[in-house]
């Protein structure tokens, strides 16, 4: 919200599709992905990353409790997927082959959190561009 | 053999949606499924009951509203980790395999 990415009503969609329709953004054991529709005021595609100390109960009762939230904006059906897609291979590599998230909730900064994920993606897949803007 | 048309269905369209086709497509993929055998769309749950569709795959919360409407010869997937390709080709596999035998 605060780089401009979406208008504060954009929060209260998050809340209202959550309450609306249940806790199904807890999408992996221990991974919430709160979003909205489009038109709930994104502004441009974005992604906001956070680890939970203390983990939280969203209500799931297969994944809970969640440690991880990616929330994220959508500007319609497609500019997001590629970013999207990245997550799901990175993520999909420490459920399918690390056993699992503990490392990255390891990490302590915020850099490091990054590296540890930039670290799992296939390097083919990188853009050196993306990681630049990604560190900023 | 007409294409298996499977329906990936969350929320909003943009979001476990997209997870889950994306981890629909890698599970045939590395199982060696031909790319014309199957077809993968998303949809939001309000506009996801339709006739064509032969697999529905989704997540234990809107599995409960697939079950209510869903016509007999449709298949249901429930994953918990739409992350983890392991559990995708093990929910999803079977089911395709029994689709495709019933079409061809």
């Amino acid at each position: 919200m605060d780089s401009g990415a979406v208008e504060d009503r954009y929060i209260e969609g998050m809340i209202r599709t959550a309450e609306e329709l249940g806790p199904y953004i807890v999408v992996a054991p221990g991974v919430a992905m709160p979003h909205s529709r489009p038109e709930d005021g994104v502004i441009r595609p974005c992604m906001a990353l956070m680890t939970l100390h203390e983990p939280i109960e969203f209500g799931n009762p297969e994944n809970d409790p969640v440690r991880l939230v990616f929330a994220f904006g959508a500007v319609d059906n497609e500019q997001h997927v590629g970013a999207l897609r990245q997550l799901a291979m990175i993520l999909g590599r420490f459920y399918d082959e690390l056993g699992g998230i503990d490392d990255l909730l390891k990490a302590v900064t915020p850099h490091e959190l990054l590296k540890t994920m930039l670290d799992a993606l296939p390097e083919a897949d990188v853009l050196p561009s993306q990681i630049q803007a990604e560190r900023r | 053999m007409s294409a298996i048309e499977i329906l990936a269905v969350c929320g909003h369209g943009v979001g476990s949606g997209v997870l889950a086709k994306m981890t629909i497509e890698r599970a045939l993929r590395k199982a060696g499924v031909p790319e014309s055998d199957y077809h993968v769309e998303i949809a939001d749950i309000g506009t996801a009951n339709r006739r064509e569709i032969d697999i529905y795959v989704t997540t234990s919360g809107f599995g409960a509203s697939i079950k209510e409407w869903k016509r007999e010869r449709q298949k249901l997937v429930l994953v918990k980790n739409l992350f983890s390709d392991k559990e995708m080709e093990k929910a999803l596999l079977p089911v395709f395999q029994e689709v495709a035998a019933s079409k061809s």
